[in-house]
């Protein structure tokens, strides 16, 4: 038998960061042969282990037409192989009292399943066997392609936040892969045939484009035996992914998008880097001062001062390929919009201009520091942020540098990125509105 | 470019370098043998705790936890939604809402920030029973944090600016949840499980509320505060890095000297109304590119024996897992539906039984018929829930419990609210995992048998009203009733 020589990373310790003295947990990090990733996070709190299978493909790798492949076929994924018939993955795994799901999100899929530890060999064999045996029978599919619509219409379609959210970003990333949201078209998902899922898959599910993640009860050495006895065998593929190509947002473009609801919404979208640019710490710290905390500035004006919004925030979507950051403000009518964009950026300006006070700053660092902490108390959270800088940036320290970028923030980082991403006005608005 | 080719020679070595490995052949047999297993029965460890009560009445649990330097608070204030009446329906969100936003020691302002430099979150939450408290923060702020959770308990600011300002919010939220499918559904649904004077309807009354909340005034809240929000009806439980003493000082000099503002108990309103059973109320929702549906019944409250055995055997019909029978119909089979799952709430007075979907239009009628006839099919014996089912659940149930409570605040936080909100036993848990795994399929076909009720089913769809009554019409369903979301 191969004798491993075990990788054991040190995970970081945030003493460094924020002279707080935590425990640093230890994983196992192991690249196979034929381009598989393995990292283990042994953690013997409760006797279950969590099996997860990400693949480095989500809806930015979908082409014009086809949207929603990625999506769908994480459901057909469920379907069965030559070896598992439709229903058995489930029934397996809930057998043994485990549970199982799966989830995609613009740039990676992930398939995990939580068993009780003594079952690992069992996820593991599941997910190698779908990993390249996956089997599509028409019928099938045609009627989980019902389900997934089904899901849209629920999910989107019914939705006046997700909907209006939809149709700005479409139009503002139109032709890019940002151009769809992540479940897809309902004109494209009613051309799609499983032929052309079944070459999606073959296409992008590899090993060398995959990684396994193993968090929990169990002995690191064993469980990587495991690994390469159910996935060492197969060969690498070659991944052509799509070209990447960027939008070009410039000046303000603002969209009236009518629905369904009772109150106003303001949603304004501005492009930023990818995640691991150095930049979106400070972009982070920026949102939580403008927008985010209960005494943000804007929170401050509107909500307490003028009572003219109900809510308002913003969010990064930080991805392997430059993202963006959704603004948000919840207003009581339409007739408040044009007025609260006015405030929002004047509030804008006023930090860019005059920056940020110390403690605005030590709010964040402080903010972000308890979310760390408490992240801590199980490991599986953390362990999604290590494989997921693995897999978006192959840097699995990624999340260090992230911390470490968080507290080098000065009040210039702020003012800097309010002026270099937001203030220049480059972007989409849409206000959803009340229908008539 | 040069990525390119750098990415094409990578390939290549790393195929070079790809080992020959003994291949695994993929069989049924080979899953069926790493499969089957039967877990242990969990036993949840309860953690050294101390409890003690305040000569206030206030009841305090506390335990250290010293693995990360946090601190964890968990609370509840009994009697919940039970405390309103129907002329001030609302109420209860409204003063907790207000409360933690600002007191008489700290405005608006000064609280967010207060709470933002030292990491400080909380949260409040009504329930049908008890009003819910939430909150936590690093150890090195343990302080900081119980001043501030008992500033808010203890003096919140009604008279404030911000009255009318959170008053107009929740007339607006009230106004806008009824321009939306699952809130329509559920306020229809409460409304006729409970009737329209029953607390427990009040939540998702919109129209109740849209009328109630528009009247408050800061007396009103002021007085409810003092009639609700006392020591002698709270319990608080506090789990981190500490040392006990300390808290136990810590939160003597925060609500040692609050004095009791009411009595310790009041007595519940019991629930009088009969649901319109077998009746279908469609609630027209213009714009729906589908239509989603509530059905159930009322059910028993918490104290009843067989809620155990019923929650199983409703695992087994409903639990929303793709291995319970509406999923294997519903979605498997038929492609109706993402997600369909049957739920039970247990409450102090009475409970409720539903099962939720969203469903196309087309499919409207037989998804209900499924749902009713799924139901039957346990209930008459005609496809009876087997022990291999229940075996699954019930595995199910040991693998994951530990789960649930891996931490010190999941379980004294259970230990708390079974003993002091529920009247259990501290160790309820236990004894809850040790009745489970004594159940037998007999058992749970049994109690299943007597309490589901597929004949008294009630349901309300929303959606385009047209769509569904032509699915309903076409189907044979002549029962229901069609009212505008605007009503």
């Amino acid at each position: 038998m191969r004798k491993w020589s075990l990788l054991t990373v040190l995970f970081f310790s945030l003493v460094l960061a924020f002279s707080i003295n935590l425990p640093t947990p230890e994983y196992v990090h192991r690249v196979l042969p034929n381009g598989l990733q393995v990292f283990i996070f042994e953690d013997r709190t409760v006797p279950l282990v969590k099996v997860q299978v990400w693949y480095k493909v989500g809806s930015i790798d979908e082409t014009e037409g086809k949207t929603g492949a990625a999506h769908l076929l994480e459901h057909t994924m469920f379907n069965g192989t030559h070896a598992l018939e439709k229903g058995k993955i489930d029934e397996l795994i809930t057998s043994v009292g485990g549970e199982c799901n799966a989830g995609t999100y613009y740039d990676y899929t992930v398939y995990y399943e939580i068993v009780p530890s003594a079952k690992l060999e069992l996820a593991l064999a599941i997910e190698a066997d779908r990993m390249r045996n996956l089997k599509i029978d028409p019928e099938d599919f045609y009627r989980e392609l019902e389900v997934v619509k089904q899901e849209r219409r629920q999910s989107v379609e019914n939705n006046f936040i997700m909907s209006g959210w939809e149709e700005l970003q479409g139009k503002a990333f139109r032709g890019t892969p940002l151009g769809h949201h992540i479940i897809g078209w309902m004109e494209d998902l009613e051309s799609m045939t499983h032929d052309y899922i079944k070459s999606f898959y073959e296409m992008f599910y590899a090993p060398n484009n995959a990684i396994v993640s193993i968090a929990g009860d169990v002995d690191p050495q064993e469980a990587l035996e495991l690994v390469e006895k159910y996935f060492g065998e197969y060969e690498p593929a070659r991944i052509e992914r799509p070209e990447y190509t960027q939008a070009k947002i410039e000046g303000e473009t603002i969209l009236r998008l009518p629905r369904l609801t009772g109150v106003a919404l303001m949603l304004q979208l501005y492009q930023v880097p990818e995640g691991n640019h150095e930049d979106i710490a400070a972009i982070e710290a920026l949102l939580d001062i403008w927008l985010n905390s209960e005494s943000s500035r804007v929170n401050r004006e509107l909500y307490y001062n003028r009572g003219l919004i109900l809510a308002c925030g913003g969010f990064t979507t930080t991805l392997r390929i430059p993202g963006y950051v959704l603004v948000y403000a919840f207003a009581y009518g339409e007739e408040d919009l044009d007025q609260i964009k006015e405030a929002m950026d004047e509030e804008l300006e006023k930090i860019a201009k005059e920056g940020v006070s110390p403690e605005e700053l030590e709010k964040v660092k402080k903010s972000k520091l308890k979310q760390l902490v408490f992240a801590l108390k199980d490991i599986r959270e953390l362990a999604d942020e290590v494989v997921l800088g693995a897999l978006r940036y192959g840097d699995p320290l990624f999340y260090k540098k992230y911390i470490e970028n968080v507290s080098k923030l000065t009040e210039e980082d702020i003012q800097r990125v309010a002026r270099q991403y937001f203030l220049t006005k480059n972007r989409y608005v849409g206000y959803v509105v009340p229908k008539d | 470019m040069f990525r390119d080719r750098f990415a094409n020679a990578l390939l290549v070595v790393l195929v070079v370098l790809s080992t020959v490995v003994s291949a695994v052949q993929f069989t049924p047999e080979l899953f069926e043998q790493l499969a089957g297993a039967k877990n242990k029965v969990p036993n949840i460890p309860i953690p050294d705790y101390e409890r003690y009560v305040l000569p206030n009445g206030m009841v305090v649990y506390v335990a250290e936890d010293k693995r990360l330097p946090i601190v964890e608070v968990k609370g509840y204030v009994k009697y919940g939604l039970l405390n309103e009446r129907s002329e001030i329906a609302g109420i209860s969100n409204f003063m907790l809402d207000l409360m933690n936003s600002a007191t008489k020691n700290r405005d608006e302002i000064a609280l967010a920030e207060e709470k933002e430099l030292h990491g400080v979150s909380i949260v409040f939450g009504v329930k049908p029973d008890y009003y819910e408290i939430g909150a936590s923060a690093l150890s090195e702020d343990l302080e900081a944090l119980l001043d501030i959770l008992a500033d808010e308990l203890r003096n919140p600011q009604f008279r404030g600016d911000n009255f009318a300002r959170k008053k107009q919010e929740h007339l607006q939220s009230f106004a806008h949840a009824k321009t939306q499918e699952q809130n329509l559904a559920r306020m229809y649904f409460y409304r006729a499980l409970y009737g329209e004077d029953h607390p427990y309807s009040f939540l998702y009354n919109y129209d109740l509320l849209l009328k109630t909340v528009s009247a408050l005034t800061p007396e009103q809240v002021e007085d409810f505060h003092k009639q609700t929000i006392t020591p002698n009806r709270i319990v608080l439980v506090i789990v981190g890095d500490f040392e006990r003493e300390t808290v136990r000082n810590v939160v003597e000099r925060y609500f040692g000297d609050w004095e009791p503002t009411a009595p310790a108990d009041i007595t519940p309103p019991r629930v009088t109304n009969r649901p319109p059973y077998g009746e279908i109320l469609v609630v027209d929702r213009p714009t729906s590119t589908q239509a989603y549906l509530m059905m159930g019944h009322d059910l028993f409250d918490h104290r009843f024996e067989g809620r155990i055995a019923f929650l199983m055997a409703n695992r087994v019909y409903g639990s929303g897992m793709f291995n319970c029978r509406l999923m294997k119909v519903l979605r498997t089979q038929k492609g109706y539906v993402y997600g369909v799952s049957a739920g039970m709430q247990n409450h102090e007075v009475a409970g409720e039984y539903f099962i939720t979907t969203s469903v196309r239009y087309d499919a409207i009628a037989d998804t209900i018929k499924t749902v009713v006839e799924e139901m039957r099919a346990i209930k008459d014996g005609e496809r009876p829930i087997t022990e291999e089912e229940l075996f699954e659940v019930v595995n199910l149930y040991n693998a994951q419990f530990p789960n649930a409570y891996r931490d010190t605040i999941s379980i004294l936080d259970s230990v708390a609210f079974n003993a002091e909100i529920r009247g259990r036993s501290p160790n309820y848990v236990n004894e809850f995992i040790q009745a489970y795994n004594s159940l037998t399929a007999d058992v749970v076909n049994q109690v299943f048998s007597e309490h589901a009720h597929p004949d008294r089913l009630f349901a309300v769809i929303v959606g385009l009203k047209d769509k569904i009554v032509e699915d309903l019409e076409r189907n044979g369903y002549k029962n229901y009733r069609v009212v505008s979301s605007g009503r």
